[in-house]
């Protein structure tokens, strides 16, 4: 049972808390970036728990399971093969962000 | 102007047989359902007393079935001749716009998907994913702290 995070998956998470850093600065507002931290804590939570229970849309995207974080906010795209898990992305949910 | 008379009132005088006949008659944008009384005719109403009025001769059906009227007059003079008008479904356009960005929003996940598929780069293990963000937290929280502090000390 193994959890591994893709390369583009630890991007997508740098970019969001570098985001809210540059965020923070600029207004500026520390809570910011405490906010990304915990969103970014969550995500490693929830991320390293999906060797557990399979969370899935069938054929969404053929061989990628798809599990959204439970602010609703991300959305982890990852491929599974048994109990090893490879996180390939992390990506704001529609409700999260107008885009990827 | 033909008086109108609600849903409710025309249950009941359906339910009393006071309803004597039973018309459904095309106007520019729809159908009309008049009731023929004792006395004078009455348009079926919306909640707020205005004319209601129906997509198709099938709507005003499906309402009048709900009376346990069945037999009932179509008059479609007003539009003899005339090419049927598309009606909009604003309810419908909402839905497929919702499914078009629904679609485009899965086909960006699709890319992402893809191109980190096509990432040859080794994935780290948990472990090592942790310690990795936990360093870049660090860095960036220092700096964060220190542009704070600039900041403030400029000011």
């Amino acid at each position: 049972m193994t959890v591994a995070w893709g390369r583009l998956a630890l991007e997508d998470r740098t970019q969001q808390l570098v985001a809210a850093f540059e965020r923070a600065v600029a207004l500026p507002d520390p809570y910011l970036f405490a906010a990304a931290l915990a969103r970014d804590d969550a995500i490693e939570s929830e991320g390293g728990a999906l060797d557990g229970a399979a969370v899935y849309r069938i054929d969404a995207i053929r061989g990628t399971f798809l599990y959204a974080t439970r602010d609703g906010r991300y959305l982890i795209a990852y491929q599974r093969t048994g109990n090893d898990v490879h996180i390939d992305r992390v990506l704001p949910t529609r409700r999260g962000s107008d885009g990827v | 102007m033909v008086d109108t008379i609600k849903l409710a009132t025309a249950r009941e005088l359906a339910a009393a047989g006071s309803l004597r006949d039973t018309t459904v008659t095309a106007e520019p944008g729809g159908y009309v359902v008049t009731f023929a009384l004792e006395n004078s005719d009455r348009a079926l109403a919306t909640k707020d007393g205005t004319t209601r009025l129906f997509s198709g001769v099938q709507a005003a059906a499906r309402v009048l079935a709900q009376l346990g009227i069945t037999r009932y007059r179509v008059d479609a003079t007003a539009i003899a001749g005339a090419e049927p008008s598309r009606r909009l479904r604003p309810d419908r356009s909402r839905a497929l716009k919702q499914l078009h960005e629904d679609s485009a929003y899965l086909e960006r996940i699709r890319e992402a998907v893809a191109e980190a598929r096509a990432d040859s780069r080794p994935a780290l293990s948990d472990t090592d994913a942790h310690l990795h963000m936990a360093a870049l937290k660090a860095r960036l929280g220092d700096e964060l702290q220190t542009a704070l502090k600039r900041r403030s000390s400029t000011k």
